[in-house]
């Protein structure tokens, strides 16, 4: 092959580079599966949050009848349960709102709505929770006072020490991902309007 | 997960050109350039966490982009599809004075079967034997047979 036919080969894809350098990448299909991605980690979460407060609506009421031996408050117990079917509803209503999986056909301007009101109203259910649950162990730990004795109530207290910053690390570590995946969706969302 | 992504979308932006190129130089038509373009997008990014740096990072984009194009089945019904992508340049179509040489290149390269397409590609951007080797699977002396091979081919197409 003559030299030239090659030097002009080689120009023309020099020409081709120099033609796709001014151009911009736009991938819907890739943005797409990155999102899908992160959708995985927010279900993920959501189911793990559905089997926690389902298995405490089916052993609650066991166990609040045992506890009812020793002058366990019946009102508390029915609280307990009450607070924990309320979460499980409340979570499984802001969840579907959400509509995990039909959201990447969806208009954009509307994904990023309903992405920032699901953070806002699971903010406020949270901190509806937290109250009850203060009030909750406050009222446990009264209970305990009455039938515990000195030493009991000090291993009590030290038991509560342990698994109540666990609960609350728990509880705050997964809902801080599931706000942070959020908070990415809505930036990756915002990035196409 | 944010740090992988911005990681991968600069390295995307790095090698667009090259990757396109490809997908481009494999292709009938622009839509068949454009599917090819997010396929090979979306293979880098499957892959992207098992690529340890066990080759340069530029062989391993040729690689991909080059098995995306050779492997890439044809569908008989094109269904519509809602506009996704571009890059938004139509080099089947447009026709500049550039374009219309890049279209010469494409004709020429075209002739080729799919794996000389691959080589004279590789080859065309200045890569050693060694590398070629390594981006297609082949020995560097294979290379060096087949590039003689495919330089009269185009010799003897030239002369026509």
């Amino acid at each position: 092959m003559e030299n030239n036919e090659l030097e002009e080969m080689k120009a023309q894809l020099a020409l081709l580079n120099e033609k796709l350098e001014k151009e911009h990448i736009v991938n819907e299909k890739l943005t797409k599966e990155t999102l899908r991605n992160k959708m995985r980690l927010v279900n993920t979460n959501k189911y793990f949050i559905l089997v926690v407060d389902g298995l405490c609506m089916v052993f609650g009421p066991a166990l609040i009848w045992y506890l009812r031996m020793y002058n366990f408050p019946i009102w508390l117990g029915f609280l307990a349960i009450a607070v924990t079917a309320f979460d499980f509803f409340a979570q499984l209503v802001l969840f579907n709102k959400l509509n995990l999986n039909s959201f990447t056909n969806e208009n954009v301007v509307n994904s990023i709505k309903k992405f920032k009101d699901f953070k806002k109203y699971h903010k406020i259910l949270l901190t509806f929770e937290w109250g009850i649950t203060a009030i909750a162990f406050i009222s446990i730990f009264l209970w305990a006072s009455q039938i515990l004795s000195k030493q009991g109530l000090i291993i009590y207290a030290i038991c509560l020490a342990l698994l109540i910053p666990l609960g609350i690390w728990s509880v705050t570590s997964r809902q801080k991902k599931i706000y942070s995946t959020c908070d990415e969706i809505i930036e990756q969302l915002e990035e196409k309007v | 997960m944010k740090e992988k992504e911005n990681e991968f979308t600069s390295i995307v932006k790095a090698h667009k050109n090259t990757i396109y190129t490809v997908c481009y130089l494999f292709s009938k038509d622009n839509d068949e350039a454009n599917d090819l373009f997010q396929e090979t997008l979306i293979n880098l990014w499957r892959g992207f966490d098992s690529f340890k740096g066990q080759c340069e990072l530029k062989t391993w984009i040729w690689r991909v982009s080059l098995n995306t194009c050779l492997t890439a089945e044809r569908k008989k019904k094109r269904s519509v599809k809602t506009v996704p992508l571009s890059m938004d340049i139509n080099l089947f179509t447009d026709t500049d004075d550039d374009t219309r040489q890049i279209q010469q290149l494409y004709r020429r390269i075209n002739k080729l079967g799919v794996v000389d397409r691959a080589i004279i590609l590789l080859w065309l951007e200045n890569m050693s034997y060694e590398e070629i080797g390594q981006i297609i699977g082949i020995s560097t002396k294979n290379v060096s047979v087949k590039l003689v091979r495919i330089k009269e081919q185009l010799k003897k197409m030239s002369n026509e």
